[in-house]
């Protein structure tokens, strides 16, 4: 009964969601407090409806429920419990239900949390919300219903997930990403309602954007654990691919960081509104372009879901409708939107401006690279454009970027004096350039990207502690000091600082990695990048689902053992499928990573190995969670709740 | 900015952006038919290339390209290891009684005990097949799977290449209408 | 739970499924030169596997991709350029092949659009604050950090 019970819901949030797309935007227009108070509770019920049609799923895989073909195909029973409630989401239908459920929760956030809002803003946002998820839910009921049964004739047990998908990351990394992809739908919303209304200014920019930090930060940490996931699962030690699928979630994050920064021009400077708008729409855009290339099979990658053309052309209607609106609506409202060039070059409104060019510019390398073999294509063309393209191209905006990230935090809007900045400038610059040019000198090798990437990270960090001693000069003892240091001024601080973080580890690990693929056997030893590798054992054992081959690896130091390390080749049984584990020991300034080839003998003592050494790896990703944890932390500052004194206009204007 | 530039900027854009999304929807949509994993073959229009591999049954016999001369050749990659190898080999039963071509086997990466075996079960229907053991020739063919059939011209330029499983419908409809052409050529 | 000669048992039944399998995993190039042993690991990144889902031949475990890594292998060691290997490739499996799209005419668009897209924004801009910029004034205004 679950799966016709899950399923039904699904239809009344179909239904739930035509309501909420059609009535409270009615009443917009017709001025019925009736209609639109429908807003609100239609929102609540969408939200219940999918968490139960969610729930019945995941029940349908706790109960090995194989009668259900979504289940059969990506679960087994001998699959460990906290990996049958991941499965859910491993594969198209169910990570697509999960893709609505959490749009209905942002949809629920908005609803309560957004009850101080104009009713009329309040109600269109919703409404427009509603036909977000109308759509989405039509493209789940129509093309990919997770529900299906197999009946009359199931499988006894199930395919089985795949086992590489049987991992910590599965949990985690895709509910995160989505909670970013859905909640730039928010944002977005926002901009229609603004731009149906006619008015979009300040305090348009400012209810906006608390929501807009929040899915900018869940998208940051989002495709850092796609990062994190793919280097430590699928084996070979890269963290970055520029694969299409990634490349694919790296688009709205672009541009999602450029509306996050033009945001703070509309909201402080009642400026920059053709770009916020403009971005605001772009962003959501570029989630659902995402969403399409990956679904629909128009995109060669080792993440792409099962192809299917009926939902590829689906997904491709839908998008075509949200940015075909999106334009149209723009097109005619925006255009006369002129902004005025009210700040000088050196001011802060100038600098994010150069912040969004700059954005924009990379959104534009990944988005033609991506897209560029698929137009070649259509010219008879069949070529690739991989890694390093935009190895070759990303870094130069990044690194202009970077030298703006030091400076425009310290200056003033509208006109910044830089006679007095200039010194400090220099100073910072001088300090960061001996700094680097010793570090460099300190590796042996002069590789002119990690000097460069490193006088920027001391460059972004040595400014932004001047920074927090400018806010803080003034404070009288420690207690005042701390005070000054409002909560939107510390999350910006903390994610600059993880932009530094993150060049830093960039640059080393793309330099000073060593990578050996060495046949070895036990009792052999081999020294790697300063390290000694000695193999000790292998043995066999059983768990839960798998078959496991362990060798034992001893590590050395400077002659001091300091650890051991234990790769794995599993052989998992259901889906007959042999799965590389890893060993690998992190620590914050080096991963060392071992990983098993093949077996070259029959008693397995002698293998093909792949040792690592890679240095600064895991400040890639700290510099990401502290690009996250400072979104998170600039969001709880207290200009965001004083909104409530914008007037609670009623519908009877 | 004049106003008559600005008026014309002002229509312009809406026009521009219109037709780009309409064009993108468009190309889109077309792409999603695409099969992605085909690769074109860069033999087309280029002659055979040179090679020297030994006969699958006797080890001693050595083939080139110059038994291709003056023959319309067919040229079929296949391997014991190849599931739907099974399923084609069948069709050549028939294809090769074909007066006007000479179906020539490239046994692709096996060993010899299970190429042999597979022709004894399936029967053997080439004129020749040779044990590309290493798979260095396929590679001088661009060969990224299997099966892939290569039809050559009398004159030793490869015409067409051919993916997958070439059943009657394929051997009719594609080769013999290129077979054809070859002919009237000579 | 299992006597010991069943364990090896399955240990050897295991390991005899590891070794006939065909999709070998690591492969093992042994190089006397360090430079050699670089431009391999660049070389095996750059170049695609033809048949794989968007994988490299370092990362790849297909046969194919084990037979092209092997031919890089006895190129660089007979003594080939980087240029002529890439060629190679190409030649046999076209431009598909390589990641890194050549610099050429026919890849003139693909590499100089982003810098093009770049500066025609950025003239845009230039062009719109010179003819806008008469409406601000260069006071200092109060100093306001977030």
């Amino acid at each position: 009964m679950h799966a016709e019970f899950g399923h039904y819901l699904l239809y009344l949030a179909l239904f739930l969601s035509i309501a909420l797309s059609v009535f409270p935007m009615l009443g917009t227009f017709t001025k019925q407090d009736v209609f639109v108070a429908t807003a609100k509770p239609l929102t609540l019920l969408f939200f219940s409806a999918l968490l139960a049609s969610f729930t019945c799923l995941a029940y349908a895989f706790i109960i090995d429920d194989f009668t259900i073909k979504y289940v059969a195909q990506h679960s087994n029973s001998l699959l460990p419990d906290r990996f049958k409630i991941s499965a859910v989401w491993g594969a198209h239908e169910g990570s697509l239900l999960l893709w609505v459920l959490i749009l209905s929760g942002w949809m629920f956030a908005v609803a309560f949390l957004g009850t101080n809002l104009p009713k009329l803003n309040y109600a269109r946002v919703l409404s427009v919300l509603g036909m977000i998820a109308c759509g989405f839910v039509s493209f789940l009921l129509i093309t990919s219903n997770p529900f299906e049964r197999t009946l009359p004739f199931f499988p006894i047990d199930g395919t089985d997930l795949n086992p590489l998908l049987q991992d910590f990351g599965l949990i985690i990394h895709p509910p995160m990403l989505y909670m970013g992809y859905v909640g730039f739908a928010v944002s977005f919303a926002f901009a229609i309602s603004a731009l149906i209304e006619g008015e979009w200014n300040a305090t348009w920019a400012r209810w906006t954007r608390p929501w807009t930090i929040a899915a900018w930060s869940c998208l940051t940490l989002g495709v850092m654990l796609g990062s994190w996931w793919a280097y430590y699962e699928l084996g070979w030690g890269g963290w970055w691919m520029w694969d299409p699928s990634e490349n694919a979630s790296l688009l709205p994050w672009l541009s999602g960081t450029a509306l996050m920064h033009s945001l703070a021009v509309t909201d402080k400077r009642d400026s920059f509104k053709g770009w916020t708008l403009a971005l605001s729409l772009t962003t959501f855009s570029l989630s659902i372009l995402g969403t399409f290339l990956i679904r629909s099979g128009t995109l060669t990658s080792v993440h792409s879901f099962a192809n299917d053309p009926e939902r590829g052309r689906f997904l491709l209607i839908f998008l075509a409708i949200v940015v075909g609106a999106a334009l149209l609506l723009f097109s005619f409202r925006a255009s006369k939107v002129k902004t005025k060039a009210d700040f000088s070059e050196t001011s802060k409104d100038m600098f994010l401006l150069m912040n969004n060019i700059l954005f924009i510019s990379l959104t534009f390398i990944v988005f033609f690279g991506t897209l560029y073999p698929m137009f070649a294509e259509a010219f008879g063309r069949k070529l690739s454009v991989g890694a390093p393209y935009f190895d070759m191209l990303f870094p130069y905006p990044v690194a202009v970027l970077a030298i703006l990230v030091g400076i425009g935090p310290l200056l003033n809007w509208k006109h910044h004096d830089f006679s007095k900045l200039k010194m400090i400038l220099l100073k910072v610059g001088a300090v960061s350039l001996v700094i680097s040019l010793l570090a460099v000198w300190f590796t042996g090798t002069f590789y002119g990207w990690v000097f460069v990437g490193l006088f920027l990270a001391l460059w972004i960090s040595l400014l932004s502690l001047y920074n927090v001693s400018k806010i803080t000069r003034h404070g009288k003892n420690w207690l005042d000091k701390v005070k000054k240091i409002k909560a939107a001024f510390l999350g910006m601080t903390i994610a600059h600082l993880g932009v530094a973080v993150m060049i830093v580890g960039v640059v080393m690990t793309s330099y000073y990695s060593v990578e050996k693929d060495l046949r070895m056997t036990v009792g052999d030893v081999q020294e790697i990048g300063g390290y000694r590798f000695e193999m000790l054992s292998s043995q066999v054992s059983s768990k839960e689902n798998y078959q496991s081959t362990t060798v034992t690896f001893k590590v050395f130091k400077d002659n001091e053992m300091i650890l051991i390390m234990k790769p794995e080749k599993r052989y998992y049984l259901a889906g007959k499928q042999l799965m590389t584990e890893a060993a690998i020991d992190y620590t914050l300034f080096r991963d060392l990573y071992l990983a098993l080839g093949e077996s070259l003998d029959n008693a397995g003592e002698t293998w093909s190995v792949r040792i690592y050494v890679k240095p600064f790896i895991r400040w890639i990703w700290l510099g990401a969670i502290f690009m996250g944890f400072g979104g998170i932390i600039s969001i709880t500052d207290k200009r965001y709740k004083n909104l409530k004194s914008t007037s609670n206009k009623s519908v009877g204007m | 900015m004049g106003n008559e530039s600005q008026k014309m900027m002002n229509k312009l854009t809406p026009i521009l952006s219109i037709s780009i999304f309409v064009v993108a929807f468009i190309f889109f949509y077309w792409l999603i038919g695409e099969d992605k994993t085909e690769l074109p073959s860069q033999l087309i229009g280029r002659s055979t290339p040179a090679f020297k591999v030994a006969d699958v049954y006797d080890s001693s016999i050595i083939h080139t390209e110059k038994e291709f001369e003056g023959k319309i050749i067919l040229v079929n990659v296949w391997a014991s290891w190849c599931p739907s190898c099974y399923n084609e080999h069948p069709y050549w039963k028939q294809h090769s009684k074909n007066k006007d071509i000479t179906l020539v086997g490239l046994n692709y990466r096996d060993t010899k005990e299970k190429a042999l075996e597979f022709l004894h079960q399936q029967g053997d229907f080439y004129q020749w097949t040779l044990f590309d053991e290493k798979g260095r020739l396929g590679i001088e063919f661009g060969v990224y799977g299997a099966p892939e059939t290569y039809l050559i011209d009398n004159k030793g330029k490869v015409r067409y290449r051919h993916v997958g499983i070439v059943n009657t419908k394929v051997f009719n409809e594609i080769i013999l209408p290129l077979v054809e052409k070859i002919k009237q050529e000579s | 739970m299992f006597s010991f000669s069943m364990k090896k048992l399955i240990s050897i039944l295991f390991l005899i499924c590891f070794s006939s399998i065909s999709d070998a995993d690591i492969q093992v190039f042994d190089f006397n030169d360090e430079t050699l042993e670089k431009r391999f690991s660049h070389l095996t990144v750059i170049l695609r596997c033809p048949k794989c889902q968007n994988q490299n031949l370092s990362d790849s475990n297909s046969i194919l991709s084990q037979d092209l890594k092997q031919i890089v292998y006895e190129k660089l060691n007979s003594g080939e350029s980087d240029k002529q290997i890439l060629f190679f490739m190409k030649q046999r499996y076209g431009e598909f092949i390589l990641f890194d799209p050549e610099l050429n005419r026919d890849n003139a668009f693909l590499w100089s659009a982003p810098l093009i897209f770049l500066l025609l924004i950025l003239f845009g801009f230039i062009y719109w604050y010179k003819n806008n910029r008469n409406n601000f004034t260069r006071n200092i205004s109060e100093s306001d950090n977030v």
